[in-house]
């Protein structure tokens, strides 16, 4: 699947590109208006990262355009600027989410893909990864042997995340960030993550899947699936 | 004592010093010219004496008519002619008189006699009574003058200063209307505005470019540490750190957080302070207190922090996103500051609610409470800005907000006008 990111920091750009493409995504850049609205034009993507706030303030424009022109890829706004106002406007012109800067490379992933499920799947809303079937519609999830395994809602949200940012680190301060949002500003947060994760992983060995949650030097965790 | 006050005060004195200067001048100078006019007089009637004397040999007869008082006495001795004021009986008003007299020697005939001619200075008095009433007339007349034209006209010549302090004292720096002098035909003080409006307005262009600044720097500060952070993200993949590394990039990835939330809220103070929030909505307190309790009861429960919510229908006419860091910020400091096995009480009446924790066992400084950076313990990971937000985004809706220590509780109350209609 193939991802376009509009961003004139090439630091950060490069750095987008890397992690997603580090998993099923082949990233292509573009650093200004001009190459950005070239590449939208010749190619199709399964979603675009387009930052709002190039420097000749054209991304709003170039977001007015996918839309004129009936595109279907889908759109994550990432800004420098986190203002509510912002956010609507951008979801007001057809961009399908907004993530403010500085963002977790693990939370782009998710959201990222949350994007391509959406915009992709038409109706087929389940996801098979090795032992298991996450339904996205119904927020459950089963063994490919039809067993339910029955999650907490903040469980489910994890192990999303989790296949989401598969083979890839993720920080426990990127994790607490997906599951209560920033503005919760909590000391002992870490401590929750631990317990949340300890259950996801007790449930899922449980049910006879592999024991695909790894602790990495205690700074965060990996979803591991071997392909 | 205002100004005019004073210096009527001090024009009054000095004006009652100079009457009654010149009043005593005005007596002196006036005295010295009757008293010419008298010693003319005087001289005239030694004059008739002189020539009657020298035609007839004679004195003549004291005059019965006159006014004057005429003693001839026989005198060997010569003496020098003078004019001098005496005390003496007066036969007509029958009592001790002043009187102007001429003495001098008149020969008539063979003899030499002492001439003695004195008139009485009864006009004298008449003169003193004459000024010294006029004179305090006039001094009645300067201050009750100056006190009407202090009462009448000085009160309307001032209006013009008393506008301008009130349009500074009116003027705030994040509103939007410029100060306003009124014109005024006084050039003291036209020239007084002109300035207050330069500075006024330097002053607002000045605040204006100061937070336009901070905003500014606050996104610029957005695109690095989003860089840095995208780099530690892409840095904890590879495989071979050690776990002294994951340990070092650990205390990276939290200094970057603290960065990042302090600038997200000096840039929230900063738009609040722009007025960026003008979207006002009423919103159903109770309905977002229910969701922000359940949004917190996590962090309740592991903190086995008991929460007692006493809910009545409230409603509050603000910005929707204001509201939500509100109480946010509150309900956050309520629990995050607390004890473990403590409690949070909240309470919402119409236009009323209450926030009551357990924590420190003694009062937070209240002077210093809502200031930026204001950490009541040091070594803690907050930045102190959540209680400015809180008090700046009050002071936004007009909300009043209040704090004390009651019975081992920290209480905020926050009060605001029930929007109408609700």
């Amino acid at each position: 699947m193939k991802l376009l990111v509009i961003e004139d920091e090439r630091d950060l750009s490069e750095s987008i590109c890397t992690y997603l493409g580090q998993e099923q995504f082949v990233c292509e850049t573009a650093y200004d208006y001009e190459a950005a609205m070239e590449k939208i034009h010749l190619n199709e993507y399964a979603c675009i990262i387009l930052d709002i706030m190039l420097p000749s303030g054209s991304g709003i424009n170039l977001l007015a355009t996918l839309k004129e022109e009936g595109k279907s890829e889908g759109v994550l706004i990432i800004s420098a600027k986190n203002s509510l106002e912002d956010k609507i406007n951008g979801l007001k012109l057809g961009a399908d989410d907004y993530l403010a800067k500085p963002f977790h490379l693990a939370e782009l992933g998710a959201r990222v893909a949350a994007i391509i499920r959406r915009k992709s799947f038409d109706g087929k809303t389940r996801i098979t990864i090795d032992h298991l079937v996450l339904d996205i519609s119904e927020r459950s999830l089963k063994s490919t042997a039809g067993e339910e395994i029955a999650l907490t809602r903040k469980e489910y949200d994890l192990l999303l995340y989790f296949i989401s940012n598969k083979n890839r680190v993720v920080t426990k301060e990127a994790i607490v960030e997906h599951l209560w949002g920033d503005e919760i500003d909590m000391a002992d947060s870490y401590d929750f993550v631990y317990s949340h994760i300890k259950n996801l992983r007790k449930k899922l060995t449980q049910a006879g899947c592999p024991d695909y949650i790894k602790a990495v030097y205690g700074m965060g965790y990996k979803f591991v699936i071997s392909s | 004592m205002k100004l005019f006050t004073r210096y009527n005060r001090v024009n009054l004195a000095l004006t009652a010093i100079l009457l009654v200067l010149s009043a005593a001048a005005y007596y002196l100078v006036i005295n010295r010219i009757l008293i010419h006019e008298l010693d003319e007089e005087l001289d005239d009637y030694k004059q008739k004496v002189e020539s009657f004397a020298n035609s007839s040999g004679n004195l003549p007869e004291k005059g019965v008519l006159e006014d004057l008082v005429v003693k001839y006495e026989p005198s060997p001795e010569p003496v020098a002619e003078h004019y001098s004021t005496v005390k003496q009986y007066d036969p007509d008003e029958h009592k001790m008189e002043k009187f102007r007299q001429l003495v001098y020697t008149q020969r008539a005939g063979n003899n030499s006699y002492r001439v003695t001619i004195a008139k009485p200075l009864e006009g004298f008095r008449l003169l003193r009574k004459t000024i010294v009433y006029s004179t305090l007339g006039i001094l009645a007349i300067i201050i009750l003058v100056s006190l009407l034209v202090n009462h009448l006209l000085l009160k309307r010549l001032w209006n013009p200063f008393y506008d301008s302090i009130r349009a500074v004292r009116d003027f705030r720096l994040h509103g939007k209307n410029p100060p306003g002098f009124p014109k005024t035909k006084i050039e003291e003080f036209d020239f007084m505005n002109h300035n207050l409006d330069n500075v006024l307005r330097n002053a607002r262009t000045d605040y204006q470019l100061l937070k336009e600044f901070t905003e500014n720097a606050s996104h610029e500060i957005q695109t690095p540490l989003a860089i840095i952070r995208s780099k530690l993200d892409l840095l904890i993949q590879d495989e071979s750190l050690s776990e002294s590394q994951g340990k070092i990039l650990n205390s990276a990835y939290i200094a970057i957080k603290r960065i990042s939330k302090l600038n997200q809220s000096l840039l929230l103070l900063a738009k609040i302070e722009n007025n960026q929030f003008t979207e006002v909505e009423i919103i159903d307190v109770k309905q977002e207190l229910d969701e922000k309790i359940r949004q917190f009861m996590e962090l309740l429960q592991d903190n086995h922090i008991k929460i007692t919510a006493g809910l009545q229908p409230g409603y509050i006419s603000a910005n929707r996103e204001l509201v939500d860091i509100l109480l946010n910020n509150l309900l956050g400091n309520a629990i995050v500051h607390n004890r473990p096995e403590g409690a949070v009480i909240i309470e919402l009446a119409a236009s009323r609610l209450t926030i009551s924790n357990t924590g420190v066992e003694r009062e937070l400084d209240k002077s210093r409470l809502f200031r930026r950076f204001y950490k009541a313990e040091q070594h803690t990971h907050h930045n102190g800005l959540g209680l400015s937000i809180v008090k700046q985004i009050c002071e936004h809706t007009g909300i009043s907000i209040n704090y004390h220590f009651e019975n081992g509780f920290h209480v905020f109350s926050l009060e605001w006008k029930e929007p109408a209609g609700s």
